[in-house]
């Protein structure tokens, strides 16, 4: 029966990973004719199979076969991955037919093998019951979506892709170390994988020693910042997401960076008997205080519009950070609305760059101006986004922030809530001002691309929607039987 | 005799850090990577037929990856040599000091010998060093490869080492990263007419 239950489970859990890799491997070698169609169709397919795990996760609390565990924590995560994941794939035939150049001779084919090996570790991470395993998925995102940023093939391209592939690789054998030490902690025998399973970690912590267990999770959380993109060692961050086509700034944006914080913050939940409390809360709020505080300069300042939207980014993964380093019930329910309308937001505002960069091709290096005189639909795409991600009410964004806030005054952290309330304020200020310089700026350039207008009012309609859904579900959230679960999976 | 093998690693890093040639570098970071499988191959005996493997693979990495960037350096010479704005004098004391400085920090690892530990925090600190301070774009692959023997070290020195499943499955994600990162080099190369990562400087703020 235990075999039978593990292997619905194992099915069940991998379903999604494995579709994806079955992208990666179909769609490249399909006929040219038949590339964007069979693209959609995964799209598709694969998003819904993951919707239905991560629902699943949700509604069945906690369950674990082999290396796939699912429960409501990683369901939160798993939901993200699979929905926008799908939606970039689907809109992915919109830019490769406007790229001209690219980094390989036969485009098209080595774009979607990156994008599907890419989606298929993106959800394989929530799934993950084993911190070696999750590890591994994590290191192999790199490799596909190194690639992908540079896949324009341009200097800039190359250089964001650089940076991002060395500097994410060198924090992730930071990470690794952490893990080495760890396990020599877990396991003086070596007693096997398993003992780097969540629930083995959780059940070993207490009798961890103290020492050891600082280093491993300082060395784990450190590197691992390294690939969220917490500053200070987020170089790479706006350089990858301003030069990565649209649809791969808006998975790495809106469901790499929060999967990778997904497994920093298992850690921290694991092992935080050991290490004390304090500590780790301690490293997750100076991570989330010190990416606010470099993040809202740059707001301020005008800039292309993804490079700004990367910005956003970093100050977006400070506030998530400082919902885990609150520890607190309230706190969660903020980081699970946050993650949820960021990535909505975010993928919006990034594939509304799309047409932007038609409508007015010197905005791909100089801000936009005046996108809702040349083109209402990308201008009210863009608008949505970016009043949402500044947290005007009644943005979802504006009630997670404010749980956030809540949850860091329940813990008595009143100085760092008073400094983050500040600088979400001045990042409110300067993203507002920007979004209006590039709606109602005077235009530079008038040419439209008649389909990809009707697209993005599609998109926007469908983000719109999802925005307001996520504004409801604020008022359920705090106190639900979800929030409970999630609660009890990520203290 | 794994005493041994790791500070000749560690002498084969520091070389890294001065020498000149992208060529001489490879060949280091293969000794050192070779030096660091037989170790693993020596203290196989008595542990898992997976140790076994993951040690076996660890000398198959050090000829594999070491061919990869010389083919890579044969294949994009460079018209000038890059130097580095830091003198070489300078950069090994700058790495002593942060080998130094780590081990002071950093307590011992549950059932490491000391003296191995010690090797391996100083590998990541070189690897470290050489990524930070070199220019070319080679080198700094072979500054994450330093820090990469620094952590298999490490991992195949707690008794009954690492899962496999994490030890084969990291050089695998090794052996992918450092194959993109070739293929980023040969572009730049392409493009810029050299592998110097200072004349990557568009993206700025």
């Amino acid at each position: 029966m235990l075999y039978s239950q593990n292997s619905v489970i194992d099915l069940v859990g991998a379903l999604s990973p494995l579709l994806a890799l079955a992208g990666a491997a179909v769609i490249p070698l399909a006929p040219p004719s038949l590339t964007h169609r069979l693209n959609r169709l995964f799209a598709v397919v694969v998003a819904t199979a993951a919707l239905g795990t991560a629902v699943a996760g949700a509604a069945g609390g906690q369950s674990q076969a082999g290396w796939i565990q699912l429960d409501p924590f990683g369901s939160v995560f798993l939901l993200v991955n699979g929905l926008i994941g799908g939606v970039s794939a689907f809109v992915s035939p919109v830019y490769l037919a406007h790229e001209q150049r690219g980094l390989f001779a036969s485009g098209s084919r080595w774009y979607y093998l990156g994008l599907y090996l890419f989606w298929a570790a993106l959800l394989a991470i929530p799934l993950a019951a084993n911190l070696g395993v999750a590890w591994l998925l994590i290191e192999t995102t790199t490799g596909a979506s190194a690639l992908l940023v540079a896949y324009s093939g341009k200097r800039r391209a190359l250089e964001a892709g650089w940076k991002y592939l060395l500097l994410t690789t060198f924090g992730l054998t930071v990470a690794l170390l952490g893990i080495v030490f760890l396990y020599a902690a877990v396991a003086p025998r070596g007693d096997g994988l398993s003992t780097l399973d969540w629930s083995a970690l959780r059940a070993a912590a207490p009798a961890l020693p103290h020492e050891t267990t600082v280093v491993a999770l300082v060395l784990i959380i450190g590197g691992l910042a390294a690939k969220i993109g917490w500053a200070p060692v987020h170089h790479w961050l706006p350089d990858a997401h301003s030069e990565a086509p649209a649809p791969v700034s808006a998975m790495l944006s809106g469901a790499l960076l929060p999967s990778v914080m997904l497994i920093a913050w298992r850690v921290q939940a694991a092992i935080s008997p050991a290490s004390g409390a304090g500590t780790s809360r301690t490293l997750f709020v100076a991570f989330g205080l010190t990416s606010l505080a470099v993040a809202v300069p740059f707001l301020w300042r005008p800039m292309a519009i993804k490079r700004l939207l990367a910005y956003s980014s970093l100050e977006h993964v400070g506030i998530l950070a400082l919902g885990i380093g609150f520890d607190q019930p309230l706190a969660f329910a903020g980081v699970i609305l946050h993650v949820w309308g960021h990535a909505l937001a975010k993928s919006l505002g990034f594939y509304a760059t799309m047409p932007i960069f038609r409508l007015q091709p010197t905005a791909v290096r100089r801000p936009a101006a005046g996108i809702a005189r040349l083109s209402p639909d990308t201008g009210t795409a863009l608008g949505v986004s970016i009043l949402s991600l500044s947290g005007l009410p009644p943005s979802p964004l504006f009630f997670s922030e404010l749980f956030i806030l809540l949850g860091g005054m329940t813990a008595h952290q009143y100085a760092v809530v008073a400094a983050a309330a500040v600088m979400l304020a001045l990042g409110f200020i300067g993203l507002a001002h920007q979004l209006l310089e590039a709606l109602l700026g005077r235009p530079r350039r008038d040419v439209l691309d008649g389909a990809a207008r009707s697209r993005i009012r599609a998109l926007s309609l469908a983000a719109g929607a999802g925005l307001v859904a996520l504004s409801l579900l604020a008022y359920y959230l705090p106190g639900s039987n979800f929030l409970q679960a999630f609660t009890r999976a990520a203290s | 005799m794994i005493q041994f093998c790791a500070w000749l690693g560690v002498a084969f890093g520091l070389g890294t850090v001065v020498v000149r040639r992208r060529s001489v570098a490879i060949l280091l970071i293969g000794g050192q990577s070779a030096a660091i499988g037989v170790a693993a191959l020596a203290l196989a005996p008595g542990r898992s037929q997976e140790f076994f493997i993951a040690a076996g693979v660890l000398v198959v990495k050090a000829v594999v990856l070491t061919g990869l960037l010389m083919a890579a350096v044969l294949r994009t010479r460079e018209s000038a040599r890059i130097r580095s704005d830091v003198d070489p004098l300078l950069r090994l004391a700058l790495t002593l000091s942060a080998i130094l400085i780590a081990n002071l920090l950093i307590p011992a690892m549950p059932g490491v010998a000391p003296d191995i530990q010690r090797a391996s925090v100083a590998l990541i600190c070189i690897g470290a060093s050489v990524f930070i301070l070199r220019r070319a774009t080679i080198l700094q692959l072979v500054g994450v490869l330093v820090a990469e023997n620094g952590l298999a070290l490490a991992a195949v020195s707690i008794a009954g080492g690492m899962p496999a499943v994490v030890e084969l499955g990291a050089l695998f994600d090794l052996t992918l990263v450092i194959s993109v990162a070739i293929a980023f080099h040969n572009r730049i190369y392409a493009v810029l007419g050299s592998g110097d990562s200072a004349l990557l400087t568009e993206l700025r703020d």
